[in-house]
């Protein structure tokens, strides 16, 4: 297809994406704000408030990936992830963890995340994916 | 095929680990394999054989991870549960991403071990079902004529009769006789149940 | 000799016969007597002495005085000129004057008086007292200027001369040490035992070759300073031993920098080894982590057994087995690390090489397999031992291992490996050992990767060089200077057909340690 770096760039299933939202959802604390730190470089980086107003975006065209930094106030990240996987199958999904937290990791890619970066201190891991994921 | 039983097979280089396994899964009355080394277990592995891997990514020779691989390209679906003494996030995620239905580092409880056999065990059982399912599809599938598959894909895409017809430049009654056909080669009650046996068989990521 | 009525012919027969110059003279100072020495003397004939004063023969000082004396004497005064002997000055025939020792006696039983003067020429003693004198103040400016501190003692060890830079370093003065025994007043005390040996074997050895010790003298203020000594026996013309000379330096400085050199390096060989043991951490947990697993699962494996109905004996009872064995496993593999990053003082003992290689040999392999590559043991079969630093040589060994993994594994060498054509062989690394044909051990460590390139050869041991990311650049100067310890010295040499290889030859085992 056409124009794949302009507004109207085809995404890999074929559907048209205005993929430039960054989404990042997880619970106010001290990890999620260090990933919006991380990110603070990149435009359009959106952290939605609520479980609801994070699924809604979850499910929009417009988000090129999600970053799920922490558990949210509802939910754990596995429930969570796997009700956004649902929504989206083909979304670049990444989970932060610990470091070291080998469970937690192999749990998050059961549940359907497409890659797990530990903070610390892979902050420039998590930077790259993000570039990688809004081209 | 169904009636074969399952057999977990347990691949890692190290005696001790190896064997203590061997106990540990026939403690649990699960009937195991032991191998120690990747090319000793793919030499004898014949893919109609239920059950479950658990694999140690560590190995001379041919490393687990390399294994998992091998048995990608040559499309086994057994699940791997990956065991190490070493491992980090990256391996854990590179490993899951090639596939892999779980990972553990060691020492681990044994619980925890047996209960990720047993959900690999089922996940086997489900993913052979789901093959038997699909290929019957394809079965049946491979019965239709041209005309008749080309009825199938548009309808399933939700398009009405007259729509057909007009795509294919017959009449409406030749597509409503061409669709009761479809409906009864494919064995399918409904549209929907229709849709649903295409996707199954279509590829997706 | 002529004489005028005075000695007899048997006593002027005497006089001619003495060294000294003697004038006999009556109360008026008339000369009486002039000897054949006088004659040499003066210059004079004996003949045209005779019956002239005596003041002729002195300097006009001299000339007044003497009148004086003599007028004092008569007058029954002091004999000033009577008894002790004098320097006086005197007049040749030819006007030159010049010294003497003159003493002077009254003839007894004469009357009138008549005195005998003896006249001894002093020049010679003179030159040679002032020759003395001078050489005397000579030493004692070598003494003084020398850097070197200079004590010579008699037989009984008490000091009879000190320089000043002795005094300096003692900060004494040298009444006070002089006198007294050098080794109880000036030797610091736990050193005192050596002082006297070596004092003793000074006497008492027959030669005069210096001899060296060192130890330490203690200051008036108390500290204490390392000096190394080189002595000789003092002798006198019987060639017995009559004292000692010692001079010696002040190395106490010098001493402090070499220990504080030691122990730097001693830190940074353990920072060194301690930041391997870190990089090889991957390696270490995965073999740790091995016999646990094993023992946890034979554990929970027989508690499941147990629980069944009728419980199947011998795998339980071989599970035990197992897990004894297995702990015992962990814990020599933790002894092993342990030994690995102990601070220990240095200590050669007479090894076999190869045991020294397979101790490690789990670790390393493990540090293998987390690189994905293989080690191999090529271990010669007969070798003699070697006097060696066993974890010394182990941490070069490891560092050596280590750096051949981590060099395989980088993207530039394996784009170079891929430009050599050798695609993804696994990595190996060898370690060998053989006998050369000195008879002594080589040990190599090497590889197939892309080995080193020019100007990377000449940099490789210098310390802080580093071509890894996050290396500390130490690890090959320190296992150099280890080796260098050792009296041999770390190689590196291409392997073929392409490669690295580092290599050292230690010295076989004597009987004598060096």
């Amino acid at each position: 297809m056409a124009g794949s770096n302009d507004n109207d760039g085809a995404a890999l299933d074929g559907t048209t994406r205005r993929a430039r939202i960054i989404l990042v959802a997880g619970q106010s604390s001290q990890r999620t704000r260090e990933v919006l730190d991380t990110l603070r470089g990149f435009t359009n980086v959106i952290w939605p408030p609520s479980l609801e107003a994070a699924l809604a975006q979850a499910g929009s065209n417009d988000v090129a990936c999600l970053v799920i930094a922490d558990d949210l106030r509802e939910e754990s990240i596995d429930e969570f992830l796997q009700e956004a996987r649902e929504l989206q199958r083909n979304l670049p999904i990444f989970v932060i963890t610990d470091p070291d937290d080998v469970a937690e990791a192999v749990s998050a890619m059961r549940h359907g995340a497409t890659a797990v970066i530990e903070i610390p201190p892979s902050y420039a891991a998590l930077r790259e994916e993000v570039a990688r994921a809004i081209q | 095929m169904k009636d074969l039983p399952q057999i977990v097979y347990v691949v890692d280089d190290d005696d001790a680990v190896r064997d203590s396994l061997r106990l540990l899964l026939k403690s649990a009355n699960i009937a195991c394999e032991v191998h120690g080394a990747a090319q000793e277990f793919l030499s004898g592995y014949d893919p109609v054989q239920p059950g479950c891997l658990v694999l140690d990514v560590r190995m001379p020779g041919m490393s687990g991870l390399e294994m998992q691989q091998e048995l990608n390209l040559r499309g086994a679906t057994i699940p791997v549960i990956f065991i190490t003494g070493h491992g980090d996030i990256p391996m854990a995620v590179e490993a899951m991403q090639h596939g892999a239905f779980d990972f553990l580092q060691k020492p681990f409880r044994d619980q925890e071990l047996l209960d990720r056999v047993q959900r690999a065990l089922i996940r086997d059982t489900e993913n052979r079902a789901r093959l038997r399912h699909t290929d019957r599809i394809r079965e049946r599938l491979a019965t239709l004529s041209p005309r008749e598959r080309e009825v199938l894909d548009l309808v399933t895409q939700g398009k009405a009769n007259k729509m057909v017809a007009g795509d294919l430049g017959v009449s409406q009654r030749t597509v409503e006789i061409h669709r009761a056909h479809v409906m009864q080669k494919m064995e399918a009650g409904s549209l929907a149940e229709l849709v649903r046996m295409m996707m199954a068989v279509a590829p997706h990521r | 000799m002529r004489d005028m009525g005075g000695p007899t012919s048997d006593v002027l027969a005497l006089l001619d016969a003495t060294f000294d110059a003697v004038v006999i003279m009556d109360d008026r100072g008339r000369i009486s007597a002039f000897n054949r020495s006088a004659e040499e003397m003066f210059g004079y004939r004996a003949a045209d002495a005779l019956g002239r004063n005596v003041s002729m023969l002195m300097t006009s000082a001299d000339r007044m005085a003497h009148d004086d004396h003599l007028r004092r004497y008569l007058g029954g005064g002091e004999p000033h000129i009577l008894g002790k002997g004098r320097d006086v000055r005197v007049r040749h025939r030819d006007g030159s004057e010049f010294s003497v020792f003159l003493s002077v006696g009254r003839i007894p039983n004469s009357n009138p008086p008549q005195f005998v003067g003896y006249l001894h020429d002093n020049t010679l003693r003179r030159k040679a007292l002032a020759t003395l004198e001078r050489e005397r103040q000579l030493n004692r400016l070598y003494l003084d200027l020398a850097q070197v501190m200079l004590v010579a003692t008699n037989r009984a060890g008490a000091v009879q001369l000190v320089n000043q830079r002795a005094l300096r370093v003692l900060r004494v003065d040298a009444a006070q040490i002089i006198d007294s025994s050098w080794v109880d007043g000036c030797v610091a005390p736990e050193d005192r035992g050596v002082a006297r040996n070596s004092f003793r074997a000074l006497l008492m050895s027959g030669s005069d070759e210096p001899q060296s010790c060192e130890y330490h003298v203690r200051a008036s203020d108390g500290e204490d300073r390392f000096i190394t000594w080189r002595g000789v026996a003092l002798r006198d013309a019987n060639n017995v031993a009559t004292g000692v000379m010692l001079s010696g330096e002040d190395i106490t400085d010098q001493r402090r920098a070499e220990t504080e050199a030691h122990r730097a390096l001693e830190r940074m060989n353990n920072v060194s080894r301690l930041a391997t043991m870190g990089e090889m951490a991957a390696g270490i947990s995965h073999e740790l982590n091995q016999p646990l697993a094993a023992i946890a699962n034979y554990a929970q494996a027989c508690a499941r057994l147990l629980r069944m109905p009728s419980a199947d004996m011998p795998e339980i009872s071989g599970a035990l087995e197992q897990i004894s064995g297995q702990a015992l496993r962990a814990g020599e593999i933790i002894r092993r690390i342990r030994s690995l990053v102990r601070n220990e003082d240095v200590r050669r003992e007479s090894q076999d090489i190869n045991d020294l290689i397979r101790e490690v040999h789990t670790l390393l392999a493990s540090d293998a397999r987390v690189h994905d590559g293989r080690l191999e043991l090529d271990l010669a079969p007969v070798l003699p031992r070697v006097t060696v630093d066993g974890v010394q040589i182990q941490q070069v060994l490891m560092n050596l291992v280590h750096n051949a993994f981590e060099a395989q594994g980088t993207d530039a060498a394996r784009s170079e490996l891929a430009r050599i054509g050798n695609n993804g062989a696994a990595f190996e690394v060898r370690i060998a050992t053989r006998p050369t044909d000195a008879g002594d051990v080589e040990v190599s460590v090497s590889d197939l990767g892309p080995g080193l390139a020019g100007e990377v050869e000449q940099k490789i041991f210098e310390p802080f060089f580093t071509t890894k990311q996050t290396g500390t650049g130490l690890g090959l100067a320190i296992s150099r200077s280890i080796i260098k310890a050792h009296d041999a010295r770390l190689g590196y040499r291409a392997n073929q057909p392409h490669g690295a290889c580092f290599y050292f030859v230690l010295p076989a085992h004597t009987e004598m340690p060096r």
